[in-house]
């Protein structure tokens, strides 16, 4: 009887040794080959027309399924400390892969803004890929027409990251032009157009834009006093390419471009300031001390 | 007229069996399993919550039919063959057609009322998203859309259905039935895509210069991507009363055609 009841009770431990051991090694096993899994396969890694595939018609929920994936991966890792406690530690982000779950989301579900909208929050800034991040939003815009904001996020990567004050104003006032679009884009698109050389395109997309608004709007004023500024920087422009034509030189002021055949007044400024040329040749419509600042050093 | 009777009582006795199976008992509890987890999924996003929920709504309908296809309705097309009942049919005046036809109709049936089942559970939460976070409603969200696309998902169903009556109907054993009717959903869901990589991409792989055999397949299986209107119904797009139209007609006809088909097929099986 007792030799009875030992064996079963050594049979018991075995069985529990064994499971212990072998539930916990694998999950060790699994721990650690997670990492190395994630980084080298995983649904994201298949060509696109394998992953259209593979979706069958439930596209859109493994678009869903794989931007949870990328916000997983993302953001601070908490790791037990040794008195019970928690300590934040900085991950190392695999930004390539993160990537390639963004471009996967999208070819399963080009409009979905969630992809987008994290895509932009983490890749021109902590992974520093801002033509991957521009061509995420390129798309989006390309897939909502009804949505400013993919173009918005654009406009400011060119103006932000890249510095470009003229393809972000440009992408400002294309953003103007969705529907339900908030006020400050055209004027904010307007501005930094001209600021990049672009005012011609500027007076062109703002005059579109107001052909398709009705004056009683709020915000169409605004609009037109900013469309008449402009129009009064093009004049002097032009004038100061044509006396730089005829002079081999360009203006030092505007008193000078005045003085000459080539403007014989200065346009109505509808801010009631006067304008404003740098010594770099600018003009600008709402800094009349402009030459009083180092050029390029405020922003507009 | 004989016939008509012959078809819709089988119809409703297949209906009726389903019912037994306590399949719509079944899907009532999903229903409500999976419209508690639309409202947690929902929770995980930031962005285009309402469309995350109308999405998932559709999907888990579309899931759920496919179990009731696949599973459901091939075991009651077994069940006739193993338990001899079907001898007991066509020993009446009951032919092939009418019996392959009441049997499918009777299936449709059931995929109707669990569609709708599904369906206004699925509503219900994406309902509930919708009014909880209303600045994130797709800006041309209609309901219309989404009960065509919910139209449109039953008549996926019904063709996948066609498709598995026909596998039954040349297939010796009922898992071969069931793994060929699977395959054939696979292909059908995917042959839109091979049909546009193949004719719009010049450097397909091995698929170059198959163009002919591709679209030769392509009109073999159905298409049933075309049915696939989650997007549509989950961003507000435009979907048109034409094309919904003809999507009824698509599916009435290939199915008509693939019972057509079974009928012959049936013909030559051997039942015993």
């Amino acid at each position: 009887m007792i030799r009875k009841l030992v064996a079963n009770f050594l049979i018991l431990l075995l069985l529990i040794g064994s499971y212990t051991a072998s539930y916990s090694a694998l999950l060790q096993q699994h721990d650690h080959a997670r990492e190395t899994a994630r980084s080298s396969s995983g649904s994201w890694n298949l060509p696109p027309v394998m992953l259209l595939a593979l979706a069958g018609e439930f596209k859109g929920l493994m678009a869903d399924y794989l931007t949870l994936e990328a916000g997983a991966q993302l953001g601070a890792e908490l790791v037990r400390t040794p008195e019970g406690g928690y300590r934040t530690i900085k991950k190392h982000y695999n930004w390539p892969l993160i990537h390639q779950i963004f471009v996967a989301s999208q070819i399963l579900d080009p409009s979905f803004a969630q992809t987008f909208i994290v895509a932009q929050g983490w890749l021109p800034w902590d992974a520093k890929m801002l033509p991957e991040t521009q061509d995420i939003l390129r798309i989006a815009a390309n897939n909502r027409p009804w949505d400013w904001q993919p173009l918005h996020y654009m406009g400011f990567n060119a103006y932000y990251f890249l510095n470009q004050p003229g393809p972000a104003g440009k992408l400002f006032l294309e953003a103007a032009k969705t529907p339900n679009a908030p006020p400050f884009l055209p004027i904010l698109g307007a501005r930094l157009a001209q600021k990049g050389g672009e005012t011609e395109t500027a007076i062109a997309i703002m005059q579109s834009m107001l052909a398709e608004k009705n004056p009683e709007e709020p915000g169409y004023a605004d609009m037109l006093d900013r469309l008449r500024a402009l129009e009064g920087v093009l004049v002097i422009e032009r004038a100061a390419n044509n006396y730089e034509k005829t002079m081999g030189r360009k203006a030092s002021s505007l008193t000078e471009l005045t003085a000459s055949a080539q403007l014989a007044a200065l346009p109505p400024n509808p801010y009631n300031l006067d304008y404003c040329m740098d010594s770099a040749g600018i003009i600008y419509f709402d800094r009349p001390n402009c030459r009083d600042s180092a050029p390029g050093g405020s922003s507009q | 007229m004989r016939a008509l009777r012959n078809v819709w009582f089988l119809a409703l006795a297949t209906c009726t069996e389903g019912i037994r199976h306590r399949a719509l008992w079944a899907i009532v509890c999903l229903a409500s399993i999976l419209t508690m987890a639309n409202l947690g999924v929902t929770t995980l996003y930031s962005w285009d919550l309402g469309k995350v929920s109308v999405e998932f709504g559709l999907s888990s309908v579309a899931f759920t039919g496919l179990l009731l296809v696949f599973f459901l309705g091939m075991k009651i097309l077994a069940d006739d063959l193993e338990r001899s009942r079907i001898f007991m049919l066509l020993s009446r005046p009951v032919s092939i057609w009418q019996y392959l036809t009441g049997k499918f109709l009777g299936l449709s049936m059931i995929l109707f009322l669990a569609t709708i089942i599904l369906g206004l559970s699925a509503a219900l939460s994406m309902r509930y998203v919708l009014l909880q976070y209303a600045a994130f409603v797709p800006p041309n969200f209609s309901w219309l859309t989404c009960i065509m696309a919910l139209a449109c998902q039953w008549l996926s169903l019904v063709v996948v259905l066609a498709m598995s009556v026909l596998c039954f109907s040349f297939a010796k054993q009922p898992f071969v039935a069931l793994l060929l009717a699977v395959s054939s959903y696979l292909v059908g869901q995917n042959m839109e895509l091979l049909r546009r990589v193949v004719v719009e991409n010049p450097q397909a792989g091995v698929l170059v210069g198959q163009e002919r055999l591709v679209i030769a397949l392509s009109w073999i299986f159905p298409n049933l991507s075309l049915f696939d209107k989650k997007y549509a119904a989950a961003y507000g797009m435009a979907f048109s009363g034409q094309e919904f139209l003809l999507l009824c007609l698509y599916s009435i006809s290939y199915s008509a055609l693939l019972l057509y088909f079974s009928t012959l097929l049936f013909k030559r099986k051997e039942l015993a």
